[in-house]
């Protein structure tokens, strides 16, 4: 017996499974309801961008499907407070390490930032928001951990030497891109709200066209239910408020079969 | 406008032969990884992805580049779903044998799949991958995203944990009476 020979006996499905099915009832009406998107096809025209979202959670005990993601810091319940609120470090590579541990003075941050070479927003979300949601519809669509983590676009090249993105532990974080259209996904066991939250981007990275918008938690601090997102967006279209109570695709554009 | 007519046409067109070559694999990928249904749906959301992304769909790696999303995908729906009981879990994780199978090769399948499934995620994705979908490693690597020399790695030390498993399961085996599982034990 040897290992080619158990994975072929465990494979549920066959290789000639479903030969015709995109051409069976289902399959011609996945294909026929992809075409016929309203959203799709309004978006075709200009063409869609390929959106792509770095969100990371600042809290998500008790808050349920909001925040989603941390980059790998050591953990601790309560906000840092003391020193600066944030430090914009430039490195020999021409990146740039951005240390947050105070969700104060955005428009400072966005200043330096920009000074740097870094097309940045950095914006607080309204009380009322726990996350602020981008303007680009398209959402990301890549979801992963440090070994799993696929970023076939530039997302690799553009947060090239930040921490790494870990899955699993209290204290360590995760990085994710939202699927298409979702607002949220669940929070990994063992989460806990990271003191600071580090990163470091590589402005010639940066896909033209986009910025990298950086939004602040509502109130300046991190609260269960708020998180702090990094998100590339197109240029002059920042992000927005939006509720964690919605739904994660919305019904009038999800083009998925359904029942 | 005309032009923007056109280049609709052509994206219509070649959406229209992705999706005709490479449904039916996106379909089987998802299936073996998920219920019927679900694989149904991943797969739409995953030609959804393609269309709006067309021009990202790099044209030599379609299907790679196909199978990272569904993949993507079937991670967020199992992550999202965490109130699932776990009796459908095993259900999704352990396919139901086909109607006609004898019954040796049920109890073959089902053996076989509790050693694939007791491997550690990242080993047992190695293995699919290239014992199910037939990846070279630079593909397979670029699906998980991680390097090749990394996934050759992770795919040499997958065989050898699952032949170990399956030696261990045969001296098992050995020591204690043979008997066919029931239908409980093999979903528990």
């Amino acid at each position: 017996m040897n290992s080619t020979h158990i994975m072929q006996t465990a494979n549920p499905i066959d290789e000639t499974a479903f030969a015709d099915s995109w051409a069976d009832p289902e399959g011609k009406a996945s294909f026929e309801r992809i075409i016929a998107d309203p959203r799709t096809a309004k978006a075709k025209l200009p063409r869609p961008r390929t959106g792509r979202r770095l969100v990371i959670g600042t809290a998500l005990a008790g808050a349920a499907g909001a925040a989603v993601a941390i980059v790998g810091l050591p953990g601790s319940p309560n906000h840092g407070g003391t020193g600066a609120a944030w430090a914009v470090t430039k490195n020999a590579n021409g990146s740039l390490t951005v240390n947050i541990n105070d969700y104060q003075d955005a428009a400072g941050l966005q200043a330096k930032l920009r000074a740097a070479g870094l097309r940045a927003n950095v914006v607080t979300a309204p009380d009322e928001c726990s996350v602020g949601q981008p303007n680009d519809a398209e959402g990301g669509l890549f979801l992963g951990d440090s070994s799993t983590f696929t970023a076939p676009y530039s997302w690799q090249r553009l947060f090239a030497g930040s921490p790494s993105y870990v899955m699993d532990g209290p204290g360590m974080g995760v990085v994710q891109q939202l699927p298409d259209g979702a607002d949220t996904v669940q929070p990994p066991s063992g989460f806990e709200t990271p003191a600071h939250i580090s990163f470091t981007v590589t402005p010639g990275e940066l896909p033209p066209g986009d910025d990298l918008t950086i939004g602040f938690p509502a109130n300046g601090s991190s609260q269960a239910g708020h998180s702090m997102v990094v998100d590339v967006e197109k240029t002059g279209t920042p992000m927005h408020c939006d509720t964690p109570s919605r739904a994660p695709v919305p019904p009038e554009t999800d083009p998925t079969p359904t029942g | 406008m005309a032009s923007d007519d056109h280049e609709m046409t052509d994206d219509r067109a070649y959406f229209e032969s992705l999706y005709r070559e490479h449904y039916p694999a996106v379909l089987r990928f998802a299936a073996r990884r998920t219920d019927p249904q679900s694989a149904r749906d991943i797969t739409a959301e995953t030609f959804l992805a393609a269309w709006r992304r067309l021009e990202t769909v790099p044209r030599t790696k379609e299907l790679a580049w196909l199978y990272t999303v569904a993949r993507n995908m079937l991670i967020h729906e199992l992550r999202g779903n965490a109130r699932r009981s776990r009796l459908t879990d095993r259900l999704r994780a352990q396919p139901m044998p086909q109607p006609n199978d004898p019954a040796d090769t049920v109890v073959d399948r089902l053996h076989a799949q509790r050693l694939l499934e007791a491997l550690p995620a990242k080993d047992r994705e190695a293995l699919q991958l290239v014992e199910w979908e037939h990846l070279d490693i630079s593909t397979a690597a670029q699906v998980v995203g991680c390097t090749a020399a990394t996934f050759r790695v992770r795919l040499h030390r997958a065989r050898r944990r699952l032949l170990a498993a399956a030696e261990h399961s045969t001296d098992d085996a050995a020591d204690t009476p043979v008997r066919h599982l029931t239908a409980e034990e093999a979903l528990s």
